[in-house]
């Protein structure tokens, strides 16, 4: 090794060491600043430190710019420490600048062009004693164009922010000379005191005092100690400034905000700018080109710099770790040797399980590595903040939280530009100027809070800001002028879904764009990255209240758990934290549950419809099938989805079709992959589920980036590839519309409500019954030996409970039954159990309820239907009940409830007829109407004591009707109760605004009689 | 077949086409490999084979003969995959003080071309290489660098750099 591999080997020690006391040196001084005059001893000592070291490697090496400039820094701080020097802003910016200007020498070690003279003319001003007179100093700086030099301002140090503050917000600025012995010592008030007073009428820009170590005035040949101070305050009147300071000038010079402004127009700034900030830094007024230092090559000389490379700093802990397990990785590989030369599989397996064990730990200590803590971003942001609060003319205070999380390192570095330019974005069009929030009764200071926490596995990013918000309307008008939506999507879009507007290229509220370092970042931008990450970003907002921002990312990218799914044997992999569940469905299911809605698939999960695509149709695969195992491979031509020959079959339910019918077999079976999309979830059509694994993310070709389809590629366990799917990119491909799905889930609710699953059963004799499952508790087998008969009823054991059991033919006379030993009871809903006693309990099925009510009607029937081409009678549970056990139903309660008359509205039916069965119970008199506006007709004609209303009616709904009956001052009185089979959380409160009383969802209708007497009475009370 | 001659002589692999022979620099190719078990990749560009692993490594397929315009091959016992240099590997021989071709306009990573058999190691002289006929296929144009007729076969000289964008 040679000298110069010595010296390259240091300098780049000396590069990452430097780096590093630079970031904490420039942490310190804004520390040292936001503190002001109660200097923290730690702080500037730390600060002192680093400087120093940093003064004296870069001698060592010979770099000998670095070593001036830190010498001069050292001494401003040398001087802070010892009291010297206040850190105010001014101060504070010159050390700033100093310290951007060490960074930019350090990340270009052969760079020789960059100049320091500026930073260390403005580090000498600072501690240049005082001067008799304000003149301009010795050595001028070849910058100040001939108006400043000649101006007693010139004399002091200020910076380009406050200037252009001071104009933008139009105060003035007083440069005056006094003298501290007749000022201090005379008045006895010491030099920090005063200038405390000072700062509580203005920003004191600059002080420029001759005293000595001990901070007491050094007087001149005239007994008088000078101290020159630059001031900036609203007072624009020099008598009232000095007498509010008790000051008696030796010499004032008064600048008006617009003497600043011709003076700051005329020439070049007064302290030239930091040519090579770094990226963070916010626009400057004159634009000047940010000279990107990221890159290796110079191009001006065209030749190659060797690359610093990039280092990780880890714990020796965890080093340790490794260590350990790469010997227990050469211990269990030792013992697999053994094993396989024995041909012991026993052995075999449990080397095998061990192996398993240490891959994992290693595995995931080898990523810890990789992981930093957010902090190293988030620190950053101080400066920014500040900067960009000053720039602004806003105060703004930034709290960080969470700056431990720790992140793989390449998604910390590729974060870094998105939540600057959210940041920015706070602070530029969030956080209101101090005047603004006044008058909002807002805290004058703005509020940033950056937090960083782990949540469902992800890591989130939270920026909240307490400005004025996001208003959706004025987002839904720019999006509609810029033709990013239509005027439909635009009613339609709800609040929260219009925030997502900000993140659609082209889209910018703000008059004046802002560019970062002319990389053109925009929201759209930011969102992309984020979601190259796998990330996710989501904003909420209100306005004059603030936003919040939330950036949800992986732990890492290199390695993952996915679910390995594929399509006509071509295999995907989806990453796990994008799924929720997988359901499967087989044979006639695969037909009934997915429905159409608006020419889109949906599947009804729990209620709720869910949007569907299918990965063969996103990704033109072609489907195949095999009539049997090894026969020809065809096409699949099958109109996908529901069966278009679904029509026909309305009626003929289960036309019952053999094993053989490709639409039975269970091959005929489909997994739908649940996923998350941002806050909404989708489904995803899959042949068949091949593994979970672990896989090792491949960065994807560039020449199938264009595919948009896959986040990366990667090899599986049996050493096929698999393409991980990108979810985002699939619903765009899909073209998937949740938020339409979702309005049309409502209106398509009402179709399928009218689905019911009923219990098929007979009594023993030649009638078919069903009794629909969603009045049931239970259905237990029994014997006859089970039931008692006490008082020539029967009675059974029912969960510690004797329920009595009846039989239907004893409601219903006609009936004949025959029971064997073995029969069933069926038990249900209600307060009170009972049983019905039951011959043979058939089916369970799907049926689209079409009930014929006036062919066979009966006390206890409801009607009937051809179910399985036979007449079907639908059983009146509670009708049954009543006739056997009169005033079952009626507690003392809802006996109030007697005589009363209700209207029902409801387009189904079989709805009606229950609820009718349920009021029945009560002793109320039921009338039926099957949407609203038959109902208004026979509100018109008729009078009643309450109306229960169904949500989702044709023609007129039930929102509707409750807005037409409450503007009906006859109604007002009267209750209304809201049924609905939607999502209650949802429609109960929305119900309550429309004017309903109460809200029962159709799956609970138990309790019905209650609600409703309940609601006579509050009406009466509280009418 | 081997030619000598005064002239510097340049060596180049190669390998057939639907019974057409063409040829690689050598010096850009980095292997020649049997493994032609593909994997799909929907949505992808057709001249986009899909991708194979070779090793632990995910390579890029493409198909020469959709890149003219003709059908994909099918893949046989004597499909090859003759794959490409990185830029790096690339670099690394030019480093070595060799004449190298114009590296940047490869490709990161390593790219293979399905081929439907391979042929040998051919070193002809610069001079027998003509530049391409005008009759051969429009399309085909501006993959070609240049033609050389070695003793009545003509190998098509092919530019690689130009194959590789081509999706």
């Amino acid at each position: 090794m040679n000298k110069q591999t010595i010296d390259q080997e240091l300098l780049s020690e000396f590069v990452t060491e430097a780096t590093e006391h630079l970031s904490t040196s420039e942490e310190d001084i804004l520390t040292l600043e936001a503190g002001g005059s109660a200097v923290n001893n730690k702080t500037v000592n730390r600060l002192f430190r680093s400087v120093h070291t940093i003064k004296g490697a870069s001698g060592f090496l010979d770099l000998h710019k670095i070593e001036r400039l830190s010498h001069s820094l050292e001494n401003i701080v040398g001087l802070i420490r010892s009291g010297k020097l206040i850190p105010s802003g001014a101060i504070s910016e010159i050390l700033l600048k100093g310290v951007d200007k060490v960074k930019a020498l350090v990340e270009n070690v052969h760079d020789d062009t960059i100049e320091i003279d500026d930073e260390i003319a403005a580090c000498e001003r600072c501690f240049d004693p005082g001067n008799d007179s304000p003149r301009p100093p010795a050595t001028v700086s070849t910058d100040l164009p001939a108006p400043f030099v000649a101006e007693p301002i010139a004399f002091f140090d200020m910076t380009r922010y406050d200037l252009a503050g001071a104009i933008a917000e139009s105060r003035y600025v007083f440069a005056c000379t006094i003298d501290l012995i007749q000022e201090c010592v005379q008045k006895k008030r010491s030099l920090t005191s005063m200038l405390e007073e000072m700062k509580a009428i203005g920003e004191i820009w600059d002080v420029k005092k001759n005293t000595d170590e001990k901070g007491n005035p050094i007087t001149d040949g005239d007994g008088r100690s000078l101290c020159s101070f630059l001031i900036c305050t609203i007072i624009d009147n020099p008598d009232i400034l000095a007498e509010g300071l008790e000051l008696r000038p030796l010499n004032m010079v008064v600048y008006t905000p617009k003497k600043l402004a011709v003076l700051s127009q005329k020439g070049r700034p007064v302290m030239q700018e930091d040519e090579a900030a770094d990226v963070e830094s916010t626009k400057r007024d004159s634009g000047e080109k940010v000279r990107s230092h990221e890159s290796a090559v110079d191009s001006s000389t065209g030749t190659a710099k060797p690359v610093i490379e990039q280092t990780v700093r880890i714990s020796v802990a965890l080093l340790d770790k490794l260590m350990n397990m790469a010997s227990e990785l050469v211990l269990v590989r030792n013992q697999n040797t053994q094993a396989l030369a024995a041909e012991d599989l026993q052995l075999l397996s449990i080397t095998n399980q061990q192996l398993n064990i240490v891959t994992s730990e290693l595995q995931n200590s080898i990523m810890q590595t990789r992981m930093q803590p957010v902090g190293n971003v988030f620190n950053k942001f101080t400066r920014i903040v500040r900067d960009l609060a000053k720039k602004t003319g806003k105060e703004v205070d930034i709290v960080i939280e969470g700056s431990e999380v720790e992140l793989d390192k390449s998604i910390i570095e590729t974060i870094n530009d998105p939540l600057t330019h959210l940041i920015r974005n706070s602070i530029d069009h969030g956080i209101e100027s101090p005047q603004e929030r006044q008058k909002k009764k807002k805290s004058l200071t703005g509020k940033v809070c950056l937090s960083a926490f782990h949540r469902a596995g992800q890591v989130n990013i939270q920026i909240v800001d307490d400005g004025k918000g996001i208003n959706p309307a004025v987002l839904k008008q720019v999006a509609l002028k810029k033709k990013i939506i239509t005027k439909a999507q635009a009613d339609a879009m709800s609040d929260r879904d219009s925030f997502n507007l900000i993140f659609e290229p082209g889209f910018s509220t703000a008059a004046a764009v802002t560019e970062v370092s002319g990389r053109g970042v925009g929201m759209d931008v930011v969102k992309t990255s984020i979601q190259k990450l796998g990330g996710a970003i989501d904003i909420i907002s209100k306005v004059d209240q603030g936003t919040t921002m939330t950036i949800m990312l992986p732990l890492t990218l290199a390695i993952m758990p996915a679910l390995i799914v594929s399509v006509e044997s071509v295999c995907f992999a989806i990453p796990q934290t994008n799924i929720i569940e997988v359901v499967w469905i087989y044979g006639e299911r695969v037909f009934q549950s997915i429905k159409m809605v608006d020419n889109s698939e949906v599947y009804a999960l729990r209620g709720r419809l869910l949007p569907l695509l299918r990965l063969s149709k996103v990704l033109q695969i072609e489907k195949t099938y095999q009539e049997e195992p090894m026969a020809e491979i065809k096409l699949d031509r099958r109109i996908q989805g529901p069966d278009r020959r679904q029509n026909e079959l309305e009626g003929h339910d289960r036309v019952r079709m053999g094993p053989l019918d490709r639409r039975q077999s269970v091959s005929n079976n489909l997994y739908i992959i649940i996923l998350r999309h941002g806050n909404e979830k989708f489904g995803l059509i899959v042949d068949t589920l091949v593994d979970t694994e672990e896989i090792v993310v491949k960065p994807l070709h560039e020449q199938l980036k264009k595919c948009k389809a896959y986040a990366g590629t990667t090899v599986m366990g049996d050493g096929r590839i698999a393409m991980i799917l990108d979810i985002m990119a699939l619903s765009d491909i899909g073209e998937l519309h949740i938020t339409d799905i979702h309005k049309q889930s409502l209106h398509a609710k009402s179709s399928l409500e009218d689905r019911q699953t009923m219990i098929l059963f007979d009594i023993g004799g030649e009638e078919q019954f069903v009794i629909p499952l969603c009045l049931i508790t239970r259905v237990e087998e029994i014997h006859t030996g089970q039931l008692q008969k006490i008082n020539n009823r029967d009675y059974f054991n029912f969960r510690e409970k004797i329920i009595p059991i009846i039989r239907i033919e004893q409601g219903v006379t006609e009936l004949k039954s025959s029971y064997d030993d073995c029969r069933y009871i069926i038990i249900p809903k209600g307060q009170n159990p009972i049983g019905i006693m039951v011959a043979h309990i058939q089916d369970t099925l799907d049926v689209l309820c079409k009930i014929d009510s006036t062919t066979i009607y009966h006390k206890g029937i409801f009607g009937s239907q051809l179910i399985n081409g036979k007449i079907t009678l639908f059983l009146d549970s509670i009708a049954v009940i009543e006739a056997v056990e009169p005033g079952w139903f009626l507690d003392k309660d809802t006996g109030r409830g007697k005589g009363k008359n209700i209207l029902c509205i409801d387009d189904s039916v079989f709805y009606q007829k229950l609820i009718t069965s349920y009021l029945h119970s009560g002793a109320m008199e039921v009338t039926v109407a099957s949407n609203g506006q038959e109902a208004l007709d026979v509100l018109s004609k008729q009078s009643f004591d309450g109306v229960v209303c169904d949500l989702e009616m044709p023609i007129m709904d039930g929102f509707e009707f409750a807005e037409h009956f409450r503007a009906n001052p006859k109604f007002s009185k009267i209750p209304l109760l809201a049924i609905s089979a939607g999502d209650e959380n949802v429609l109960h409160g929305r119900s309550l605004d429309c004017g309903f009383d109460d809200f029962k969802p159709k799956s609970n209708l138990e309790g019905l009689l209650e609600t409703i007497t309940n609601l006579f009475v509050k009406k009466r009370l509280f009418p | 077949m081997t030619k000598s001659s005064k002239y510097p002589d340049l060596q180049f692999i190669s390998f057939y086409l639907d019974e057409r022979m063409y040829g690689f620099d050598i010096k850009i190719v980095k292997e020649v490999n049997p493994n032609a078990s593909i994997a799909l990749v929907p949505l992808s560009s057709h001249t986009i084979r899909g991708l194979v692993n070779i090793r632990g490594q995910v390579i890029l397929v493409m198909d020469i003969a959709v890149i003219f315009g003709a059908a994909p091959r099918p893949v046989t016992e004597q499909s090859r995959l003759v794959m490409l240099k990185t830029t790096q590997e690339m670099r690394n021989l030019s480093n070595a003080g060799s004449d190298e071709p114009d590296t940047q306009k490869f490709s990161d990573k390593t790219i293979g071309f399905l081929v439907d058999s391979i042929g040998d190691v051919v070193t002809i002289s610069e001079s027998i290489i003509e530049p391409a006929p005008p009759h051969l296929a429009d399309r085909a144009l501006p993959f070609i660098k240049g033609v050389a007729n070695l003793d009545g076969e003509i190998m098509v000289i092919l530019k690689a750099e130009a194959l590789i964008h081509a999706y």
